[in-house]
């Protein structure tokens, strides 16, 4: 009787699979690939070179339109430009509603990781649990705002002879 | 073995719910459930680059309560400009918060690099380079360390297959106070446990040799002389640094250390120069810790 069962659903189990996998490859082949944004934000470059012009700006869960490739970077639709492929990862990131938060004084980074693991809430928690990390944690802010204008660094490259 | 012929006939059954179609899809439902068992296997071992900026950020806490910050920000802007330009070369050009360089006040040479991009160099170790090119050789190491998630691979296995279990819950959701109290407690023991690695014990010496390897060749992608690489490590070994005492204990010895970049620089022909610009703006940066 075992048998007979465990033999019907390995045939069940091996035809629908080929259906799954059929149906997956029709769903791949619909079209353009699309990913989504998976860091807070990311430039999005004329060319695909960390050091070329900036023109516009992507956000995390934004989903994009991938339209080619060249080396680590991926061309997207809009805004049109390049992006480094790991900024964005295939399939959604689904995010809560900024909307729920709208006027209350909630950061977009704690409205768009609610529910995602580690996040903002559960670091108030930790640094609630640990008062003698509160210096350390201001210090930690400070480093996080320390940042490097696009126009800055080229300069900084040019005028050391290094690598446009 | 009847066992798991149930288990598989309610995976689908529970999955029949979330199929898209409108009719009973067996078909539909035994994909829906093995793609749902998939979700939950790479649940158990994928970290998301959000989480590991928390962790990161937390980490550094801890680094910096330590090693306070040096607090000069022409010193941090330079160090900043040459981490960066070497970052954008690696295969993990960007983080989820960014790269973040600083200086560290502490007289001893070393370096610290934190998940999702916090790096902290000593004044100390500012002190020991020489110039610009082995700095950006020595940020290409601490680059590679945060490129290849070494921190995160000190995470034990154990945990984190517990925690993204919890974790992979409903998005939006606000957590209940149980589950909050849950996930710090989570949080506390993976910080603790990337803490251990990046503050006291160290990576493994197979992780520095590919720090070492791979931070060369990001730093060569950016103009810098790699070789500058095997003169910092001359230079530390003449020094009596790196041997099986002190911030570098856990490295492989510099001996080692330099016959292995030597050898990459050989079989593959990496080369630069050492500007005289850079050295001279080096000098100019660091003057006042050294």
């Amino acid at each position: 009787m075992k048998r007979t069962i465990l033999f019907t659903f390995l045939i069940l189990l091996v035809a629908t699979s080929a259906s799954a996998v059929k149906r997956q490859k029709a769903s791949t082949q619909k079209g353009p690939q699309q990913v989504s944004v998976q860091v807070r934000e990311a430039a999005v470059k004329a060319s695909p070179n960390y050091m070329g012009a900036t023109v516009g700006t992507v956000r995390y869960s934004d989903r994009l339109t991938i339209l080619g490739e060249q080396g680590s970077w991926y061309q997207i639709s809009a805004p049109a430009g390049w992006i480094p492929k790991n900024a964005a990862r295939k399939g959604t990131v689904k995010v809560d509603s900024d909307k729920r938060y709208a006027g209350s004084g909630v950061r977009h980074d704690e409205a768009a990781l609610a529910g995602k693991g580690f996040n903002p809430t559960v670091e108030r928690q930790f640094k609630a649990d640990h008062a003698d990390l509160a210096a350390a944690f201001g210090q930690v802010d400070r480093v996080e705002r320390m940042t490097v204008s696009n126009a800055t660094l080229r300069a900084f490259a040019q005028q050391g002879k290094l690598n446009p | 073995m009847l066992r798991h012929i149930i288990t598989l006939l309610v995976i689908i059954i529970i999955a029949i719910p979330f199929g898209k179609a409108h009719a009973f899809d067996l078909g539909q439902a035994i994909g829906s459930a093995i793609t749902g068992a998939q979700q939950l296997h790479e649940a158990a071992k994928e970290i998301t680059p959000s989480e590991e900026h928390y962790i990161g950020r937390a980490v550094a806490a801890m680094v910096l309560a330590k090693y306070p910050l040096l607090g000069n920000a022409a010193l941090d802007a330079y160090v900043s400009k040459v981490g960066t330009l070497v970052a954008y070369r690696s295969e993990h050009p960007v983080t989820y918060g960014g790269y973040h360089f600083a200086v560290l006040n502490s007289s001893e040479a070393n370096a610290f690099a934190c998940p999702g991009g916090f790096i902290f160099i000593t004044k100390g170790l500012l002190k020991t380079i020489e110039n610009e090119d082995q700095l950006a050789n020595v940020l290409g190491h601490e680059v590679t360390h945060v490129a290849k998630r070494h921190g995160i691979k000190a995470i034990k296995k154990a945990r984190w297959t517990k925690f993204a279990f919890f974790a992979a819950g409903e998005v939006g959701k606000q957590y209940t106070p149980s589950e909050l109290t849950q996930l710090t407690q989570a949080f506390q023991s993976v910080v603790t446990d990337v803490a251990k690695q990046v503050i006291d014990k160290g990576y493994s010496k197979k992780d520095e040799r590919q720090a070492d390897d791979l931070g060369m060749r990001y730093a060569a992608l950016a103009g810098y002389d790699p070789q500058a690489m095997a003169t910092f490590i001359q230079h530390e070994i003449a020094l009596g640094m790196g041997e099986h005492s002190g911030p570098f204990s856990s490295h492989p010895t510099p001996k080692n250390r330099l016959k292995q970049v030597d050898s990459a620089i050989t079989a593959e022909h990496l080369a630069g120069t050492v500007a005289s610009v850079r050295t001279a703006r080096y000098k100019r940066s660091t003057a006042s810790v050294r």
